[in-house]
């Protein structure tokens, strides 16, 4: 009865409407949720309509890819325009980054500094008591060749080091 | 001298000094998120970019004009957006390092003291055997160890300090452009799935009304129970049935392709969802971080590690 088809296609058209301004109005509050729900409503839109609708059914799906489309334009716009913010924080990032390399640097510098403080200090220790004793009695004779010893062999461990 | 070098160091262990904590786990997670960070601005073009390429097969510029100029829009916007990330996300990478870079100088600097005083431990060992007052060679190692170890954890407090509140802003950043990521990937796979049925849609159509049509007739000859199959009935349905195979031919490798664009936005959605889990992780870590280095105590990394695990697993299936 085409008086029937008439109203059932006039009922889908409109419930086709009222899915479109629902992703409408889904779209503006960029509420993700709800675009995707109206989106499957709109995919199975065709599965529910009268086979002469076509032409709605054609429209349903094309009206699921154009709120994808604008909710992907909107969502990539609002990642371009947080660019000069993120620009701004990599500098920032960079120089603390920077600033810790520089730290460890420092440290490692300090480093080569503390072995090289350690050695001195050890040969001005050894030197000192080396100088408290006497060349002319055997036992403190003995010591003292070995203190002498070990002076000369911290003194190349010193120079090792400075070469580093 | 020496004397004086060791009270020196026993002033600052006195101070109290932790053990350096141990951040690789840390800046392997940071390059972890770089990587899934960057997948899920990849999904998000790659995906654009397979609706652009579902909608031209359209082949209808005034039904489509608007959504591909949408779309051409977004992958700009991606595009001109992207190398900032990029970035920001080698910064943070190189931050880790540097932090790492601190402990590791740390760390080699109290080999070298070591290295220093184990020679000239073995060296002064036949003098310590004698009966004159020994150096403590192995107290000097300690204490400079000690004193080299309190000015990493110094240094390692005072990049923290300096970075976090800027490490705060950008892991706000990040998320929102991850939010903004997943809210285009969550609306691709309906938009595809249309943009591939569009073509087919007078088939469709047809193919449920044949469905239908089958379903009567097989419900007419399930009713004389018994009786003799009416010839024209079966024929009829051998027709639909012959109709229905043919219809197959595109009907079956559409469901196939739609499949994939269901399992395509599952992966990019895990992804992207894992990408904001393991940024949440990060922030949250190196916030403790700089806890655990005031207090002395190792920091818990085992929710981030375990979550980069979990990424580095879907980012390997990508």
């Amino acid at each position: 009865m085409p008086a029937d088809n008439d109203s059932i296609l006039a009922e889908f058209a409109a419930k086709l409407r009222g899915l479109i301004e629902e992703g409408a109005r889904a779209l503006e509050r960029e509420d993700q949720a709800a675009i995707r729900l109206v989106q499957q409503k709109l995919n199975h839109f065709p599965d529910e309509s009268p086979s002469a609708a076509d032409a709605l059914d054609r429209t349903a799906l094309l009206a699921a890819i154009d709120l994808d489309a604008a909710n992907t334009r909107d969502a990539a716009a609002r990642i371009r325009s947080r660019s000069d913010e993120v620009a701004r924080l990599a500098k920032l990032i960079d120089a603390a980054a920077q600033s810790a390399a520089g730290s460890a640097e420092t440290l490692r510098l300090n480093s080569v500094r503390t072995a090289l403080t350690s050695a001195t200090d050890a040969i001005s220790a050894f030197k000192s008591l080396r100088e408290q004793l006497k060349s002319d009695k055997p036992d403190e004779s003995t010591i003292k060749t070995e203190i002498t010893q070990i002076i000369d062999s911290i003194q190349l461990l010193r120079n090792r080091i400075e070469k580093v | 001298m020496l004397q004086r070098l060791i009270l020196s160091v026993c002033f600052l262990v006195v101070g109290g000094c932790g053990t350096l904590p141990d951040i690789k786990p840390f800046a392997d997670a940071t390059v972890t998120m770089k990587a899934a960070v960057a997948g899920s601005y990849d999904a998000a073009i790659l995906r654009t970019q397979d609706a652009v390429a579902a909608v031209r097969v359209i082949e209808s510029p005034t039904e489509t004009a608007t959504a591909l100029a949408n779309y051409e829009k977004a992958i700009t916007d991606f595009n001109a957006g992207r190398p900032h990330r990029q970035a920001l996300l080698s910064a943070l990478v190189k931050y880790a390092d540097g932090l790492a870079a601190i402990v590791d100088a740390g760390k080699q600097a109290g080999d070298s003291v070591k290295a220093v005083s184990s020679q000239v431990q073995g060296l002064v060992s036949v003098f310590m055997a004698n009966p004159l007052p020994g150096v403590p060679v192995k107290l000097t190692e300690t204490l400079l160890t000690k004193a080299i170890e309190i000015g990493s954890l110094n240094s390692l407090d005072a990049a923290l300090a300096s970075a976090s509140p800027i490490v705060e802003e950008v892991v706000k950043v990040l998320d929102a452009d991850l939010q903004d990521i997943a809210g285009a990937i969550g609306t691709k796979a309906a938009a595809l799935e249309a943009a591939y049925r569009v073509p087919y849609i007078d088939q469709e159509n047809q193919r449920r009304a044949l469905i239908l049509r089958r379903d009567v007739l097989l419900k007419s000859i399930g009713d004389p129970a018994g009786t003799a199959l009416p010839a024209e009935t079966v024929q009829k349905l051998r027709d639909v049935e012959t109709t229905l195979s043919s219809i197959d031919r595109w009907y079956v490798p559409l469901q196939e392709r739609l499949l994939k664009v269901k399992e395509t936005a599952k992966a990019d959605e895990e992804l992207v969802t894992k990408a904001r889990a393991l940024l949440a992780q990060w922030v949250a870590a190196n916030r403790d971080l700089s806890q655990a280095v005031k207090e002395s105590r190792k920091p818990n990394v085992g929710a981030l590690v375990a979550t980069a695990l979990e990424v580095r697993d879907v980012l390997s299936k990508q």
